[in-house]
């Protein structure tokens, strides 16, 4: 390791690691070089801000600058102030001594003009990404880099689209700490029993002497095994606050050294975020850094569970963020620093604020436009001779195709366009790329390329890291399009997100048009997959109709695969209609897919998970509608047999727990569902509940008057602690009737089948 | 989307809310017919909502009266099947 005070090395071929600032107009930069050895060099970064307004007030800016402190130079330059406007302005750059002074003093200039006078840019970007920005590399991209007085030189010897770069060997540890309980539920105050130090299939044991010594032995395995990588379970929410506490009451705080810089943790006593997207409330824990390591919290980070560290590298290396702030941030965030990048390389300065307002609508007008997909309702029952084709990449390749971005609809400069949104006619530019494509248009051809390189591949460990990679890079595509639309977005518009879906939802009628009048029939479609029957076609013949329809819309569709037979499910509420989203089939490579049912939430407990699934799979075994209607009987058997399980209690508890999500504050709900009940045990027994959590528990006593009663959280579960049977049967009825609702099954038929009290349905 | 202007399954589901006095009121043979004509709207409501007419009885009508021509015309063809072996 190298101390802090050690100079640059004059000439260093390596990876990036690691970054952020350090002392005043300072960098830290962590590389991995070559060699394997772990380098810290420093850099002189003093990052550059700009501000718009009349000339003369920014004169009258620039000369109080020369007292001002924060300030290194400033300049007047050419720049486009706004995205959309069509030539550059002459606008006020300033040179600050370090990039964390930029919030500060951004304020203090809106304020001296009054919130109307100034416009400020390039004023909110996380300092990594500044300066990674400004120096034109990316986290783990492969560099040479020489270094002199005034500060550090890089050449890329990598580049962020391409698709086979190599990846360092990272020393990866996993930190996992026991807790004495003094209690039934672990408290900060609860000594350390045990710290479990893993690294690769090494394990080491930290449970000798006092909690003081523990905690020691524990900082002197990490500074000998020096990792890159730090994982932990928690460790964002509390288990770093919680060694912060135990090395706090044993006075060794200043010896807590995790990082490779000797600095110890901290314990910031900042709460998380609560926030809401989609209909879904969220919590994040702040951020626990690691100077000189990457510490990646797994409960706190959505990437590395959805595409592993493959995934959170390619993300790092695509969107120019450090990877600790890709494994936390929201993909959207992400994706929106490639849009900042694209913005600083093509001279377009990005805003405080957003600041392209949506075009003015008559009532009319929203009507037309303000509508999403298109949507086929599915027709209910079994079918047989079923195909799936799905468009790749439908919106993002939409917005790449047709220049779909914040400055390039209505543009001012194009008015007569050629290209136009579908049924609102709004003009696109013709004359320049917008941003949003240009971010875009990578991202798109790279995740093709992972996808056809999975295909081609022998290699099966290569074919994982590609299909992790592509799964990274298709939840930038996934966020891109909402992103159009989000009001915070800096390069979003409106009227570009509407144009979007009247784009997809053009290309989707024509290619049902087309699929029609090739003989097939649609029976399903949603927004970018449709579900198309005809009889005795072969895999040619779609994959030709696929080729014909991605000439026609220049949007590739994919060819999903047959169903051996596939099951489109009614509403619940109206027997006789469709809803989207619910089916279930086999395709005929065996491959099971289902949608929007109990499988697939997250709040179904694993007996009723298990035995609906093993019902789908003996259905599974029917390679027509003919022999799957046949199989009902069986199916039935299931539920016989996991019903006979639960009464003669063969099934344990752990088996029955449910997950619900706590959607806001406890306090503000005003019935006591079930999930409020748990909450509420656990807050009793000190434990902090906040919105956007889970709550695990087991119904003890569905009906009981006294509502305490009817769950236990899981944490609280003790031997003898029982179930409500008659709860968890009514559940398993329910999951199977789903499953066999166009067959005419009720929660009710399926309990007298199971009773033997009516004779098996015919479908 | 669906902020500013309701989507049209749930301008739907609200207009059918509005006819329950209607259908509270009907006897049980005529409650069925109707329950048929509300499913019609709902199995084609995708393109009641491509149609995006302001006034959205129209196109529930029109899906209506859609889904009465499909019925016709299959009876139609019923009834042809079994008047051809009766002429002789």
């Amino acid at each position: 390791m190298q101390s802090k005070n050690q100079s640059n090395p004059s000439h260093v071929k390596g990876w990036i690691l690691d970054l952020y600032p350090s002392g005043l107009g300072e960098f830290a930069i962590w590389i991995i070089a070559e060699d394997g050895q772990r380098l810290r060099l420093t850099d002189r970064f003093q990052p550059k801000i700009y501000v718009s307004g009349n000339e003369d007030a920014l004169d009258r800016l620039a000369s109080r600058f020369l007292y001002d402190r924060a300030v290194v130079s400033w300049d007047f330059v050419r720049r486009y102030a706004k995205a959309t406007d069509v030539e550059e302005s002459k606008v006020l750059e300033i040179t600050l001594q370090d990039c964390r002074l930029a919030p500060s003093f951004t304020l203090r200039i809106l304020r001296s003009g009054r919130y109307l006078q100034y416009q400020v840019f390039n004023c909110d970007l996380k300092h990594e990404q500044m300066y990674l920005y400004a120096r034109d590399v990316f986290p783990l991209g492969f560099v040479q880099i020489e270094a002199d007085a005034t500060g550090l030189e890089y050449s890329l010897l990598d580049c962020a689209d391409s698709t086979d770069y190599v990846v360092p060997p990272l020393r990866i540890l996993r930190i996992e700490v026991e807790v004495a309980k003094e209690g039934k539920i672990a408290k900060i105050s609860d000594p350390i029993d045990k710290i479990i130090v893993n690294q690769g299939s090494d394990k080491m044991l930290i449970d000798a002497g006092d909690e003081k010594d523990k905690l020691l032995q524990m900082v002197r395995i990490v500074k000998e095994l020096d990792p890159d990588v730090v994982v932990t379970k928690g460790g964002d929410s509390h288990l770093f606050p919680y060694l912060v506490r135990r090395a706090t009451i044993n006075e060794v705080l200043e010896d807590l050294v995790l990082g490779r810089d000797d600095v110890p943790l901290v314990a910031k006593n900042t709460h998380g975020r609560t926030f809401f997207s989609y209909g879904r409330t969220y919590y994040r824990a702040p951020m626990r850094r690691l100077y000189g390591r990457v510490h990646i919290d797994e409960r706190n980070t959505f990437i590395l569970s959805e595409a592993g560290l493959d995934g959170l590298i390619e993300i790092a290396r695509t969107c120019r963020v450090s990877l600790h702030t890709a494994a936390r941030s929201s993909i959207g965030a992400s994706m929106s620093s490639i849009q900042f990048y694209q913005a600083i390389k093509n001279d377009v300065l990005i805003p405080r604020n957003k600041s392209i307002p949506e075009a003015f609508k008559s009532a009319y007008e929203l009507l037309v436009g303000d509508r999403g997909g298109f949507i086929y309702e599915p027709e209910v029952g079994v079918h047989d001779d079923v195909g799936e084709v799905d468009f790749a990449s439908m919106y993002p390749t939409v917005m790449v195709n047709n220049n779909i971005s914040a400055e390039t609809v209505l543009c001012k400069c194009c008015p007569d366009s050629k290209l136009r949104i579908p049924d609102l006619g709004y003009n696109i530019c013709e004359r320049r790329v917008g941003i949003v494509p240009k971010a875009l248009e990578p991202v798109v051809a790279k995740r093709l390329s992972y996808k056809r390189l999975k295909a081609e591949t022998r290699d099966e460990a290569l074919r994982e890291v590609y299909d992790n990679r592509q799964t990274a890079l298709k939840w930038i595509l996934v966020t891109c399009f909402g992103y159009l639309g989000y009001r915070n977005a800096k390069f979003g518009t409106v009227d570009g997100h509407i144009g979007v879906c009247a784009f997809g939802r053009e290309a989707f009628l024509k290619a049902s048009r087309i699929a029609e009048e090739r003989g097939f029939r649609v029976v399903h479609g949603i927004v970018d997959s449709l579900w198309l029957k005809k009889k005795g076609t072969t895999t040619e013949e779609y994959q030709k109709l696929c080729e014909e329809i991605g000439e026609e819309t220049k949007i590739p569709l994919c060819f999903e695969g047959h169903y051996r037979w596939i099951v489109f499910l009614p509403s619940r509420m109206h027997p006789n209609v469709g809803v989207l989203n619910r089916y279930y089939g086999v395709m005929e490579s065996g491959k099971i897919k289902v949608r929007g049912l109990e499988v697939r939430r997250r709040d179904t407990p694993q007996f009723v998970h298990d035995a609906q699934m093993k019902m789908i799979e003996l259905l599974a075994e029917a390679r027509n509608s003919g022999e799957f209607v046949q199989k009902i009987p069986e199916a039935l058997k299931v539920v016989r047999e996991y019903r006979e399980k639960l009464l003669s209690g063969e099934v344990s508890v752990w088996d029955l727990i449910i997950t619900k999500h706590l959607s806001k504050d406890v306090r503000n709900y005003k019935q006591r569902v079930s999930q409020v009940i748990a909450a509420e045990q656990l807050m009793k027994e000190g434990v902090e509940v906040s919105a956007g959590k889970n709550v695990r528990f087991l119904f003890t006593s569905a009906e009981n008057k006294r509502y305490e009663r009817r769950v236990k959280v899981e944490e609280l579960i003790e031997k003898g602690t029982s179930m409500d049977v008659r709860k968890y049967l009514l559940l398993l009825y329910s999951a199977a009737s789903n499953l066999l609702s166009p067959f005419g099954y009720s929660p009710k038929d399926i309990y007298d089948s199971v009773r033997g009290y009516a004779s098996t349905k015919l479908a | 989307m669906g902020k500013t202007v309701e989507a049209y399954r749930l301008a739907l589901d609200i207009e059918l809310q509005a006819w329950s006095g209607f259908a509270r009121a009907l006897r049980t043979g005529d409650r069925e017919a109707f329950e048929q004509m509300t499913d019609a709207c709902r199995n084609h409501a995708s393109a009641a909502s491509n149609a995006t007419r302001p006034v959205i009885l129209e196109a529930m009508v029109m899906s209506m009266l859609l889904e009465q021509q499909k019925k016709l015309t299959k009876l139609e063809e019923e009834l042809d099947a079994i008047k051809k072996p009766i002429q002789p």
